[in-house]
């Protein structure tokens, strides 16, 4: 097929045609998202992230960062003592590792399956004069998530089925005659937002016989109207966070939503997601957040006729939204709460003799609800794994550092290889970061912790938005790693894990694993329990079928995080990966409410994405 | 070392009959889930993996002094010490509940004695383990043992296989319990191969045993009282302080399933009250998994035979003192020959249960775990599992063999012929080939006679051979003190009753331990020969007979109620090989004897002091006037009282039907069956017949009994006669 836009000039100035916002973003408030319709062009098609940035192991273990777009260290030195406990757990020397193979450039454009095409639904885009594209790479592009079996799979071009057509609609008019005209040609959609699900959320059915078409919400990235009074935003479902939060600190407001995808994700996405963001403890999570959705289904628009803070007005229906993962419409407009800027960010990071203690001062952060804009809790492993990128140091600096652990374990006896970490953003105006960072301290005293500086506080968050980089590195160097979350009451955080870890460690030793990582920190703290993340990683050189092992393994892991009493899933979602637990998790006479409502909302199976439940499940639904 | 008291005796509560059905209900699909789970061991055990840990290249000095790295349990695990791991029992959500909210409020305690009167518990309760105690009591162990023990064999390939499996979950180590030695020689195992040292679960009686109490708290025994009845303070206590050790998992656990040491040398039916309460953890998903690792500890001859032979007769057993001890230590001067100690094939709870546990069923860890039907279910099974992988594990003395022989001889034999050394050797390699082909595994080093003289030798003091090869019984009896009747336990037996039952009780204890080999065999041929008397022989017909005895006998031994048939069907397919029953029978639904008459009437005669015990049983509950109710002393004594009248009169002559343990199973076994009722009264446990339901089975149990009374009676004058040999004189 060629690679040609389809209708790129139709669209272009057309302009928004509600009225009713009361504050102009811009005088021309067409700002352009900085999410391009090429997405190949500014994405990597083998990895997480920006094309441009990538981190490269050198000889003797320096890291390269080859971007400016993280404020991290550019260069950073493997430590001697680094380099042998990563020797040890992962069976890698990084002084070693050179010219490690990587993915080219640019995919191969012959590995792609031609289209399957219905003439009367691209005739119809045509009349509508929407945007699209039938071409391979954008295809491909939007044929996968970032789950590391995703980004396997695509580098090894073993997805099977790529969605026929790509459509950019700029409104949610054309959302709406997009959807109408699906419902009519029976042609599949799958809505596509940021592309950073990680539970292969946009997944084709290889056995789909209908067209697919994979909606692609990246240039509905307008914010249509800031209400300053009533601390209301409005946007377009396919503003990614980075955008959305540019806009508002220009204006001196903030969602406060801030997940880790934040520069990738969409707001659509962390709707139908029911996502989280880190400082959700001063501003609440997604389901929070939102005032007000359009949601574009098959049988119509569902929407509330309310702009009031609340309503009680039978069934919330915002609730079948949020978390629907596409499989019911597709979210055009969300309005959501937004503040004035903090007057002050501080950061802070502390250390503890263990992560027992560090999980019971998070805990007793909660039950004093003192809790700041967000907590973290490192297990040990991985506050050592952070290590890994860290500044060259100079000679004195080398002695400092040692002189600085010595008197760690002499005075507050902590030792290196125990210790676990922790890092908080507190803000709010001076005196409450103040009061708020003062009750911490003397939480953290009790605990027999001890104050490591704003430094590294800021430094572990940082770290985080690197998280993807870092995976793709690994899975160059032949490591298998992917994360995977779960949320649990407070007097079961730390067995569960501890239990995830045994099982991890015990099945990755039955199916002969040889080196292997797994490590945990705790993310978010509710007054009720707590979001715990799990990190595992193995060596997959010589292990037959690795990514199978993989996912056999991590689902024992979750099987273990449920029976402990944890669940599915915190904010990650269903997706495609973990449909075989929710119906023990939410009962099956949920799954059968479900159905119905997948049967009534979208009777042609339009959205015919399988998330959530399996198909079989649907069928055999008698609600 | 007995382990736990009153767990067990709260367990037991819940009627053994209930469970039974229970579990046979789930048998199908437990089966299914074991099938996958616990796969059999590669190839059959052989001798040549064991290895005699006291034949070591270092001196014990160098032995006990060794840099200790034990092999970490659990990833998580990190040492703690007493102080740390009682205060981890005081805070501990469940013990906080326990006492603010459940003792203080309702029996109207001041908060503050409670916590007083916990802290004292858990002092009392706590264990001490310190490694130069346990070095030097290991240098001193080694000494001992190269005096009274000619090895200490150990199935390396079992602690290849163990240590394989340790390091991410917590561990319990759940050994046979024959001795007092077992405890300790488990603790001396783990110190030699590096394994971390278990923790284990005692008996209160030590800790009164000055120094000894203190030695075994250091060597790592936590101890529990034998009963606590209603003290909920001390339960929770008690199982909170389990729990923390299996949920830090710095240790492996040790108990005895079996609950105390069996003086029979027969397994126990298993308790399985510690057991559920060290299971709870991994039930609440506090822990992934727990490994349950099987041990079977053989002994060639027991420290304690005599003593348990008067026990179990009735004489009491002396309380456990520290000058007791040193009496005791007359049994160094003795030879207990070999022990053979097997690791056998870890268990992974999650994986037997097929994971039960559900967020659902869930409830704040505060609150005590409710044991949902299925739980428990699966606990008795486990618990039943275990027993029989211990009892897999064994390896088998050839004086036990030979000690079948000589009884089978001296129970059907006139009394002028008497069996020589010829004969014994014959007839006991015919029975290791059999005991072999019930899947055995024979401590036979050397040629057969010279490795059955051996085991003779160990036993010198109950067998002797006379010059000319004559093997005769001695007379142990005579050597101890006086009995004071009025301190007998059961019925104040006559003192020629105990001369012979002594030694015949002693070497029942060896016969025992083939047991658990015959006990299906020899139900299943009994059976299938009274089917044919009757004319019968089906096999329909047969497996109600042998399901009747089963049920009968499943408080002697380990038939839980799931196996029946896969134990009826693998019994005749062995005995079809063995020629007992009639293979070449092209009727599969028919079922007749062999050619192989001699093993028959060996496997039968096995039974025949416990049916004669079981039948007095029933005869001495019939007496029981309508209306009336007995304690279970008052049963055991008449019953007692009643089989020495029939063995003065001739009517009986295998006096191991006088044991209580014995006699104490029938009255249990006769209430799961319905024949008797058990009635508490004011906090006493009472019985009383059912008449009709015990009338037929006293009849039935009759019938089995006329097919297994030998076919030459002796009185127990000539009995006397025929064994004793040396100590005439002071007949």
């Amino acid at each position: 097929m060629d690679s040609e836009l389809h209708g790129l000039n139709a669209g272009s100035d057309r302009e928004c045609e509600r009225l009713d916002y009361f504050d102009d973003v811009e005088n021309n408030r067409k700002s352009s998202g900085s999410i391009p319709l090429k997405r190949q062009e500014l994405l990597k098609w083998h990895g997480w992230g920006y094309k441009d940035t990538k981190v490269i192991v050198t000889q003797r273990g320096k890291l390269f960062i080859t971007s400016n777009r993280y404020p991290l260290v550019k260069i950073s030195q493997v430590s001697q003592k680094v380099r042998e406990w990563i020797q040890q757990v992962w069976g890698i020397d990084l002084y070693e590792v050179e010219n490690i193979p990587e993915p080219p450039e640019n995919p191969e454009i012959s590995n792609f399956p031609g289209p399957f095409l219905d003439s009367e639904f691209l005739d119809g885009l045509l009349t509508l004069q929407i945007v699209y594209s039938t071409d391979g790479e954008d295809r491909f592009f939007r044929s996968h998530g970032q789950a590391m079996s995703d980004i396997m799979n695509a580098r090894q071009y073993q997805i099977t089925r790529l969605p026929d057509l790509v459509v950019w609609p700029n409104s949610h008019e054309d959302v709406v005659k997009i959807v109408d005209l699906s419902n009519k040609c029976n042609i599949v959609i799958i809505p596509f937002g940021g592309g950073t699900n990680v539970t292969s959320a946009v997944t084709c059915n290889p056995n789909e016989t209908r067209m697919i078409v994979s909606l692609d919400t990246s240039q509905m990235n307008q914010i249509l109207w800031l209400d300053k009074r009533n601390l209301t935003v409005c946007v377009q479902s396919g503003i990614t966070g980075q955008d959305l939060e540019e806009q508002l600190f220009r204006e001196g407001f903030t969602t406060g939503h801030d997940p880790d995808s934040l520069e990738f994700s969409s707001v659509g996405g962390w709707v139908s997601t029911r996502a989280s963001g880190m400082k959700k403890n001063r501003y609440g999570n997604i389901e929070d957040l939102v005032v007000h959705i359009r949601f574009v289904t098959a049988v119509g628009v569902l929407e509330k006729e309310s702009r009031g803070p609340r309503i009680s007005c039978g069934i919330d229906f915002n609730q079948i939204i949020l978390g629907s993962e596409g499989t019911l419409g597709v979210i055009t407009e969300v309005c959501l709460k937004v503040r004035h800027l903090p007057q002050l960010q501080v950061y802070a990071s502390f250390v503890f003799p263990d992560f027992e203690t560090g999980v019971k001062f998070t805990h007793d952060v909660a039950m004093k609800n003192i809790q700041p804009a967000s907590l973290r809790l490192m297990d040990n492993m991985q506050f050592r794994m952070g290590l890994i990128m860290k500044e060259e140091q100079t000679f004195i600096g080398e002695i400092v550092d040692k002189l600085k652990l010595i008197a760690l374990s002499a005075i507050a006896n902590i030792n290196e290889d125990e210790m676990s970490f922790a890092v908080a953003v507190f803000e709010g105006f001076k005196d409450e970061v103040a009061i708020n960072k003062v009750k911490i301290e003397k939480l953290v005293v009790k605990y027999g912790g001890v104050s490591a500086g704003a430094k590294n506080g800021e430094r572990g968050y940082l770290l985080t938005s690197t998280i993807g980089y870092m995976r793709d590195i690994c899975l160059n160097l032949g490591m298998l790693s992917d994360s995977f979350e779960t949320s649990v009451p407070w007097d079961r955080v730390l067995q569960l894990c501890q239990n995830v870890k045994s099982v991890v460690a015990e099945e990755s030793k039955e199916k002969g694993l040889k080196h292997l990582s797994v490590c945990c920190r705790v993310t978010q703290v509710y007054d009720t329990g707590a979001c715990v993340y799990f990190y595992f990683a193995f060596n997959a050189a010589g292990v037959v079928d690795a990514l199978r092992v993989y996912e056999q393994i991590e689902s024992r892991a979750r099987d273990e995080a449920i029976a402990c009493g944890g669940n599915i899933s915190h904010h990650h979602g269903v997706g495609q990966k973990r449909r075989k637990w929710v119906p023990r998790q939410i009962s099956p006479t949920a799954v059968g409410l479900y159905s119905a409502i997948k049967k009534t909302l979208d009777p042609n199976n339009v959205f015919a994405v399988q998330n959530i439940v399996l198909p079989a499940e649907i069928t055999s639904s008698k609600l | 070392m007995g382990s736990n008291g009153s767990p067990s005796q709260i367990a037991e509560g819940t009627e053994q009959a209930e469970d039974r059905q229970k579990a046979a209900n789930a048998a199908p699909q437990l089966q299914e889930v074991l099938r996958h789970t616990c796969p059999s061991p590669a190839g059959p055990r052989v001798l040549s993996t064991f290895r005699n840990i006291l034949d070591r290249d270092s001196c014990d000095l160098v032995w006990v002094t060794k840099e200790w790295r034990p092999q970490q349990v659990t990833l998580h695990a990190r040492t703690r010490t007493t102080a740390k791991i009682r205060q981890d029992v005081i805070s501990s959500p469940k013990m906080q509940h326990t006492i603010e909210q459940q003792l203080s409020s309702q029996n109207e305690v001041p908060k503050e004695a409670l916590w007083r009167e916990l802290n004292d518990i858990l002092i009392e309760m706590g264990h001490t383990q310190t490694m130069p105690v346990v070095r030097w009591f290991g240098y001193v162990l080694s000494k001992i043992m190269r005096k009274i023990y000619s090895g200490v064999f150990v199935n390396e390939e079992s602690i290849a296989r163990l240590r394989a499996s340790i390091g991410n979950n917590p561990v319990i180590f759940m050994p046979s319990h024959r001795s007092y030695a077992d405890f300790l020689l488990m603790s001396y195992v783990c110190f030699h191969y590096n394994i971390m040292l278990p923790v284990i679960a005692a008996g209160m009686d030590f800790v009164s045993m000055w120094g000894v109490g203190r030695l075994l708290r250091d060597s790592g025994a936590f101890f529990i009282r034998r009963s606590f009845g209603n003290d909920k303070l001390y339960w929770a206590a008690f199982s909170e302080y389990v729990q923390t050790l299996i949920t830090a998992g710095e240790n492996p656990i040790e108990f005895f399933v079996e609950g105390t040491r069996s003086r029979t040398a027969k397994s126990l039916c298993p308790k399985l009250g510690l057991l559920s309460v060290a299971l709870e953890p991994y039930l609440t998903g506090q822990v992934s998994d727990i490994v349950v690792v099987p041990i079977n500890i053989s002994y060639d001859r027991t420290l304690e035979e005599t003593l348990y032979s008067y026990e179990l007769l009735g004489v009491p057993k002396p309380k456990e003192s520290t000058s007791g001890l040193f009496k005791a230590l007359n049994v160094l001067d003795e030879q207990y020959g070999r022990i053979h100690i097997d690791f056998t094939e870890p268990i992974s709870v999650n994986k037997f249960f097929g994971d039960l546990r559900s967020p659902k069923l869930m409830r704040p860890l505060h609150l005590p775990h409710q044991i949902t039907p299925d739980e428990s279910t699966r606990i008795i099974w486990l618990a039943n599992y275990v027993v029989r992988q211990q009892q897999k594990n064994a390896v088998i003395s050839l004086f036990s063999l030979a000690a079948v022989v000589i009884t089978h001889h001296v129970l059907t034999k006139p009394r002028n012929q008497l069996l020589n050394m010829h004969q014994l050797t014959r007839q006991v390699a015919s029975l290791k080939s059999a005991a072999e082909s019930f899947g055995a595994l024979i401590d036979c080093r050397d040629n057969l006679e010279v490795s059955l003289q051996d085991a003779l030798h160990i036993h010198k003091s109950l067998i002797v051979t006379s010059k000319d090869g004559q093997v005769q019984v001695k007379n142990v009896a005579a050597a101890q003190a006086p009995v004071d009747p009025a301190k007998m336990k059961g019925h104040s037996l006559q003192d020629k009753t105990l001369q012979v039952g002594v030694p015949m009780v002693m070497l029942q204890h060896y016969v025992n331990q083939t047991l658990h080999l015959f006990i299906c065999p020899a139900i299943v041929s009994l059976s299938v020969q009274q089917s044919i008397n009757q004319g019968s022989g089906m096999k329909a017909n047969v497996f109600a007979k042998y399901q009747f005895l089963r049920t009968l006998l499943s408080h002697e031994f380990i038939l839980h109620k799931a196996w029946e048939t896969m134990d009826f069907e693998q019994s005749i397919q062995q005995l079809q090989k063995l020629g007992v029953l009639d293979e070449s029978l092209h009727d599969s639904m028919k079922l007749s004897l062999g050619s192989n008459s001699h093993l028959q009437q060996i496997l039968c005669q096995l039974l025949l002091p416990f049916l004669a015990g079981y039948s007095s049983a029933c005869s001495t509950m019939s007496e029981v006037p309508a209306g009336k109710t007995v304690s279970l002393n008052e049963a055991l004594k008449s019953t007692q009282a009643r089989l020495e009248k029939l063995l003065l009169s001739a009517q009986l002559n295998h006096h191991y039907s006088l044991s209580l343990d014995l006699l104490t199973a029938a009255v249990n076994s006769l209430t799961s069956m319905g024949a008797v009722i058990k009635n508490k009264e004011n906090g006493k446990v009472l019985y009383s017949p059912n008449s009709n339901r015990l009338r037929q089975v006293t009849q039935i149990v009759g019938d089995f009994l006329q097919l297994v009374a030998p076919i030459c009676r002796k009185s127990q004058d000539e009995q006397a006669r025929l064994l004793i040999t040396r100590a005439k004189a002071r007949l």
